[in-house]
């Protein structure tokens, strides 16, 4: 019997038991690993648990490399880099200000400033997924900041993996930082695919590969002595975006990460003994920051750059928690015996409460949006509203036509052949820039006022809205205009509490797909029909819409 | 506060590197040359351990690693005990895997005291050598697509039932002690004791907790995950506190989750870890053996294959024979079966640990398992070929009374993956039309729907390759995808025959068109049907409005029809 089973048995019945509390209330792992840590720290033995929550940090480290992928992020990169870097300056400088005035020297301030700066793309991208799926502003900007910084997180880990904190010293780790990554582009480039190959159609061989790349890599960090993040990182990219079976190497990096992801994080909590006062001074100041400051610093950085408040304000709400990366950064620091204990705890304490309270601020993000408006003046400069749209104030009659996607876009011909004025409203950049082909455009967001106001609602004939979010929807029946309002649903349930509500009629894509398939599975089954022959008119339909949209 | 910075900085993976990179590399080789996994990872502990390189050292986390391995693997092979796969050939396959357990270590015995080893050795390799290679048989099976023929299904329920009697024997080898006779009856008898006390926890949670305690994490594909993992653990820690082998909790935790609807998601997603410790536990076995004893009974290792490989399969035909099943299936059944499994070197490595045997036996016992392994990869994937040319031969088999079961097997088939409003309409009609119904979805709240209709379900992930042999895609006539997501899809219209049917669903034009062009017959593209519906809507509210509101009406109407119909 080995030594570490029983407390690696510990850690994950732990965590499996307050796993299955915490999900019925929506709190994500990461915060309930950290404070099943805390629970569990009399059972869990230093040392080996920590060569092994070092693991942890690297599958984290290569999944998120496998996942870079620039090319998504181009429409809203340019501003959520600016928001990033405003937000990591702002925030790092203030907090490293303040860790040197409560007396931490540069170093222990930088780790304390890199906590408050970093927000978690683990938890906030998890918390922001419904967001992130429809592809709303917010949840672009979300991701979009979180990737940002995660990029300058491994940086700063880099740059914080230095034996001497000279300039030689630091440009010497960033060498061969720099050298690492090379080699996993020439891998990326001329070897990957030979490895795909290889491997043959064996999902379990795949998987293998996979986990050679990474520990191959992470051995070539620890012999110039940079750090593993930085070897993990690279094997991320040394990974192709596509091949076949892509899908089988995802699903087993998947069990991976979630299994030395738990002992990383249970580890990390369980580090943490009683902490002294100066630690919860340090962890009072830190929580302050990073659950009101940094939300406010985000707030104004995206309305100056001319975001609406409540996109804003949804943003922030994904930004308020300490990253995982900190996490990391702190550990590592640690371990090089360079981070003062209180510094630590503070860290860990605020990273773990901070990640429910997120969790909090996320599931109550419209009330807390809407008080922070009354408290605030949080005046949106409408930048972006009145230099991207463009409305004739005395329309009439006009059909109102929200999200301008293929439905939108349909709708909107429609009327124009019909004669019909219309007013587009979308909130995303690139379909926005579509619907400029039109007079009467808004760049905004349907569910505050202001877009309304400006689209004219209250005279107008028709509001047609493409887009299946409740909350859309909702706003749309409260505005209680004259006009009759078209919605759409993905759900058939929610389509009915939408007309009892009001709504004239509810556009249900789903339902209507099923009445198509009955009919085509009846013709295939029963007709005599040449499969082929079939098969192509259906392909030949295709390109016929395709051509039309 | 910490206990732990004397060093620095901490080691890391330039072990497992080496480890993993070498068993990679060698699995590369194996794939090229048509052989298992399994054969090159433990060519690989052999290659890294003192026989050759000698360049990893046993530390802490290997050992814990190896140990994980070895306990994961019981917990897979004890989800996969599911009574229902061989319930219509339950009996048979008890009678051949009694018999066959028997009468193999009746030749092993011969066989290894023949060759000139002492009583305690004999013992050992004879306990040792019985059991057929799980992981060998299985996988070139499913890659033959053989696993649901009748061969292939008394093959696997042998292995089954081997695997009862490995985790009883693993228990007694562990005990503390063993040296005479009455000592041994004792251990056996607690440890069986001790087991069916288990069992029974096991069973009343597989009945009255697991299957509720699933359901309520399967939303969460973390929690998911980490649960089983932490079952599997409850059971480790509880067999330790008894001072039973891990091996036998975790056997019995998997048994406990085998009749549980969510197991085969969840061996897909434990499976890929377990690999990997399982590379690392074979490379700690061949740390274990220096070179000399590796080679030191070459010879016998040998003249033994030669002999266990006969006999084994002389006495599964046999067995297989008596049962009265066609001398094609006996044939075939006993011919996949004819290698010395990898336990051999779990059960030969605990007996070095516990001092009954040295290491030049485990070296034995590894050049046994490569070299009946490897030529029986070859016997397996050829074993029809081979049937055809000794098929004149076997004639005298031939019977009246002898008839292979029918078995049910998926064939020509309909399989859908997802369920959602748009599929729930036509599989009434796939029923009628086909038969057989399998429904692949991943959605915990649609398990009551599932479990109470005719059609079969399995919960699962379409991603993973073992769910889709288990819906037996290949075999399927109609495939019916409700997935967006491409990926999938793809691989579905991959993966299918020639004469397979697939409807698949596209959220864009541009998958749909790449659908299209991978041969899908027809893509549902749920925005072009709306599209069309909507202009309607439109043109008719804008020229004809009384004509738009009565059509509304009728739509209005239908869809709280559907809505009543789906919640009732």
């Amino acid at each position: 019997m080995v030594e570490l089973l029983a407390p690696l048995a510990a850690i994950f019945i732990g965590a499996a038991l307050f796993l299955i509390v915490a999900i019925r209330v929506g709190i994500p792992a990461v915060p309930v690993y950290i404070v099943v840590g805390l629970v569990l720290a009399p059972f869990i033995p230093q040392g080996t648990t920590l060569e092994l929550a070092q693991w942890g940090i690297a599958f984290l480290v290569f999944t998120f490399g496998v996942d870079v992928e620039p090319g998504r992020f181009r429409a809203v990169a340019r501003d959520s880099e600016h928001v990033a870097a405003l937000q990591i300056l702002l925030i790092g400088t203030l907090v490293f200000g303040l860790g040197l005035v409560v007396g931490l020297d540069a170093l222990n301030a930088v780790y304390f400033a890199s906590a408050a700066a970093l927000s978690s793309s683990l938890v906030g991208r998890e918390l922001a997924a419904h967001d992130i799926r429809r592809n709303l502003v917010q949840g672009r900007l979300i991701s979009s900041i979180h990737f940002a910084q995660d990029l300058f997180a491994v940086v700063l880990i880099l740059t914080l993996s230095a034996d001497v904190f000279t300039p030689d010293g630091i440009a010497l780790k960033l060498g061969y930082g720099v050298v690492i990554l090379l080699v996993a582009v020439l891998v990326r480039v001329y070897l990957f695919d030979i490895l795909v190959s290889l491997s043959g159609d064996s999902d379990e061989l795949i998987i293998l590969t996979g986990v050679a790349l990474l520990l191959g890599f992470i051995s070539l960090a620890e012999l110039t002595g940079i750090s593993i993040v930085i070897g993990a990182f690279a094997a991320g990219l040394a990974i192709t975006q596509e091949f076949p079976n892509k899908l089988a190497l995802e699903a087993g990096l998947e069990s991976f990460d979630d299994f030395f992801a738990a002992i990383f994080f249970v580890t990390i909590g369980s580090l943490i003994t009683i902490p002294t006062p100066r630690a919860l001074l340090l962890a009072g100041v830190l929580s302050l920051v990073i659950v009101v400051l940094k939300p406010l610093v985000t707030i104004f950085a995206l309305l100056y750059q001319g975001y609406e408040t409540r996109t804003a304000s949804l943003t922030s709400f994904g930004l308020d928690q300490v990253s995982e990366f900190a996490l990391i950064i702190a550990i590592q620091a640690l371990i090089l015996e360079r981070i003062q204990p209180d510094v630590f705890e503070a860290i860990i304490l605020v990273a773990a409460l901070t990640m429910i309270t997120s969790t909090a601020t996320r599931q109550f993000s419209e009330p807390l949006y809407r008080s922070l408006r009354r408290i605030l003046p949080l005046e949106s400069t409408h930048s972006k509203l009145n230099s991207r749209s463009s409305v004739d104030p005395s329309l009439q009659d006009h059909v109102i036509i929200v999200g301008y996607g293929r439905l939108g876009t349909l709708a909107a011909r429609i009327c124009n052949d019909e004669d019909q004025p219309i007013v587009v409203i979308d909130h995303d950049p690139v379909r926005h820039e579509l619907a400029t082909t039109h007079e009467n455009h808004i760049f905004g967001d349907a569910v505050i006022e202001e877009t309304w106001q400006r689209a004219n609602a209250d005279d107008a004939r028709l509001i047609l809205s493409t887009v299946p979010d409740s909350r859309v929807s909702t706003r749309i029946l409260e505005l209680e205009a004259k006009a009759d309002v078209i919605l759409r649903s993905d759900r058939i349930d929610e389509a009915d509490e939408l007309l009892e509500a009001g709504a004239d009629y509810v556009i249900v894509p789903d339902f209507l797909a099923s009445e198509q398939l009955l009919e085509k599975v009846q013709t295939v089954l029963t007709d005599d029909v040449s499969l082929e022959e079939w098969r192509s008119q259906n392909k030949h339909r295709l390109h016929e819409e395709f051509e039309f949209r | 506060m910490l206990g732990l910075l004397q060093t620095g900085s901490l080691p890391f993976a330039s072990d497992f590197a080496v480890i993993i990179i070498t068993a990679v590399l060698l699995s590369y080789i194996a794939r090229l040359t048509g052989q298992p996994t399994i054969v090159a990872y433990i060519f690989t502990g052999l290659v890294l351990g003192p026989v050759f390189l000698d360049v990893v050292s046993q530390s802490e986390l290997v050992v814990l690693m190896s140990e994980l391995g070895l306990g994961f693997l019981l917990f897979l092979i004890g989800m996969k005990m599911r009574i229902d796969d061989i319930r219509e050939i339950l009996r048979p396959i008890v009678n051949i895997a009694i018999w066959q357990t028997v009468l193999q270590t009746a030749l092993a015995f011969v066989v290894a005291f023949a060759l000139g080893f002492t009583l305690l050795e004999t013992t050992i390799i004879a306990l040792a050598t019985v059991f057929g290679a799980t992981p060998i048989i299985v996988k070139l099976l499913s890659d033959k697509d053989e696993l649901a023929t009748l061969p292939g299904k008394i093959d696997v329920g042998v292995l089954i039932i081997q695997d009862i009697y490995l985790v009883i024997l693993l228990a007694v080898l562990s005990a503390d002690s063993l040296s005479n006779p009455q000592e041994i009856a004792v251990s056996v008898g607690t440890i069986l004791l001790l087991m069916s006390g288990i069992g029974i926890v096991s069973y009343l949670s597989a009945r009255y907790l697991l299957p509720s305690l699933f359901k309520a994490v399967a939303d969460d594909r973390r929690a998911f995950f980490i649960v089983g993992i932490a079952w599997a653990f409850v059971f480790i820690l509880g067999t330790e506190q008894l001072d039973l082998s891990l091996e036998v909790g975790a056997f019995l935790a998997g048994l406990s989750l085998a009749q549980v609807p969510y197991t085969s998601e969840l061996t897909e997603r434990i499976r890929p870890i377990t690999d990997f410790f399982m590379v690392v536990f074979f490379t700690s076995i061949g740390l274990q053996l220096a070179a000399d004893n590796l080679l030191a009974y070459w010879v016998e290792a040998l003249i033994a294959s030669a002999a266990l490989m006969i006999g084994n399969f002389l006495i599964i035909f046999y067995l297989i024979d008596r049962e009265r099943f066609t001398p094609e299936t006996s044939f075939i059944g006993s011919l996949n079966m004819a290698q010395v499994s990898e336990f051999s070197l779990v059960v030969g490595a605990l007996a070095v640990t516990q001092g009954f045997i040295d290491a030049s036996i485990l070296g034995y016992l590894s050049l046994m398992a490569i070299v009946t392994m490897s030529l029986s990869t070859y016997l397996i994937n050829y074993n029809y070929e081979i049937y055809e040319r000794v098929k004149p031969y076997l004639a005298r088999f031939e019977s009246e009374e002898k008839r292979d079961v029918d078995l049910h097997v998926y064939q020509d088939h309909a399989v859908v993956v997802g369920y959602d409003e748009i599929i729930r309409a036509a599989l009434p009609t796939l029923q009628e039309h086909f038969g057989d119904v399998v429904v692949v979805d991943r959605n915990p709240a649609h398990a009551e729907i599932h479990q109470s209709a005719d059609y079969e379900y399995i919960y699962g992930d379409f991603k993973h390759g073992e769910i889709r042999s288990g819906a037996g895609l290949k075999r399927a006539a109609f495939v019916l995808s409700s997935t967006v997501e491409s990926d999938i899809n793809q691989i579905v219209l991959e993966e299918v025959g020639d004469q397979t049917v697939v409807f698949a669903e596209a959220e864009s034009v541009t998958d749909a068109a790449n659908l299209y062009d991978r041969g899908a017959h027809y893509v549902i593209l749920s925005t072009a049907l709306t599209s069309e519906k909507l202009a309607d809507h439109l043109h008719r509210y804008f020229n004809d409005p009384a004509e738009f509101w009565s059509v509304v009406d009728s739509d209005i109407g239908h869809l709280r029809w559907i809505r009543g119909e789906f919640d009732g």
